[in-house]
């Protein structure tokens, strides 16, 4: 299964424009040299005939931008910013799962701090990744076939334990 | 009238409240539940007019919420808000009884195409 830099750009693009009212711009130039402490990284689960993971990667000034926006608050507190994370990366993995032929399903989105590191034990594989800016800020969007990434700091990984509830729910 | 906004994400409870007074329903008042278990509690106790409902939460899910509303025989119409909008889920939702599917991201013309028949503005 392919995923195309321009389906990538597409989803990304009318996600943040449609929820947020931000352009999205694919990156020029090299990636960020901030430290990864600088990053926060949501990933879901898709699980079916095909499994692998959605993953998207924003500098935390772009987070607390778009928690501002979704909760209509100057300062959205780190809960807020955490959640509007995870509701950015359920939806990009929710439209990333709609370009499968296969009927599949959405884990519960987790995030965490840091930014992705790369493939985990299990040999996870990075098929696509997209750099963008908004607002000057660095995000990324990526998709792996296998087991989610690791990425710096994990603190708890609800992706997955969502991801085997729900694979109980449906029967696989 | 009464609409009750269930989903497990305040972000996203916030974006559909914003997305619904933009659409012509500020008029309505607008109850929230953040999971399944607490929609069907309020769903029992407040009678919503209609229910909007994300399908994947943790716990009890949309899908659940929607068979329990039926199988209690609720008059609260469910409808679901969802960032996994394929043709089956469609089908599967609509034999379950589902009054609508809204695909995120959404557009507040979205929930007027939606509601409008259902409830008017």
């Amino acid at each position: 299964m392919k995923f195309s830099e321009t389906d990538i750009c597409r989803i990304t693009q009318s996600i943040w424009a449609t929820v947020l009212g931000l352009e999205v711009r694919p990156a020029v130039g090299e990636d960020s040299k901030a430290p990864a402490s600088d990053f926060l990284t949501g990933h879901v689960c898709i699980g079916g005939l095909w499994e692998g993971t959605a993953i998207l990667c924003c500098s935390a000034n772009l987070a607390r931008q778009a928690a501002a926006i979704m909760f209509g608050s100057d300062n959205p507190g780190l809960e807020e910013v955490r959640d509007a994370v995870g509701e950015l990366t359920n939806i990009t993995g929710g439209n990333i799962k709609s370009l499968l032929a296969y009927s599949c399903h959405l884990s519960l989105p987790a995030v965490s701090e840091g930014k992705l590191a790369g493939l985990n034990e299990e040999g996870s594989v990075l098929l696509n990744q997209v750099r963008f800016e908004c607002q000057g800020e660095p995000l990324e969007v990526s998709i792996a076939k296998g087991a989610p990434p690791t990425s710096d700091r994990v603190d708890r990984n609800q992706g997955i334990a969502g991801f085997r509830k729900n694979r109980r729910r449906y029967g696989h | 009238m009464k609409i009750l906004i269930v989903d497990d994400s305040k972000a996203m409870r916030a974006i559909v409240m914003r997305a619904l007074r933009q659409a012509g329903f500020a008029g309505h008042t607008m109850l929230e539940a953040a999971n399944g278990i607490e929609a069907l509690k309020t769903i029992r106790e407040s009678s919503p007019d209609l229910v909007l409902c994300d399908l994947n939460m943790p716990g009890m899910s949309g899908m659940e919420v929607l068979c329990a509303v039926k199988q209690e025989g609720l008059c609260s119409r469910l409808g679901f808000v969802t960032a996994e909008a394929s043709a089956d889920l469609r089908l599967t939702a609509k034999q379950a009884g589902a009054s609508f599917v809204i695909e995120k991201p959404f557009m507040p013309a979205n929930f007027q195409e939606a509601l409008e028949p259902l409830i008017g503005r």
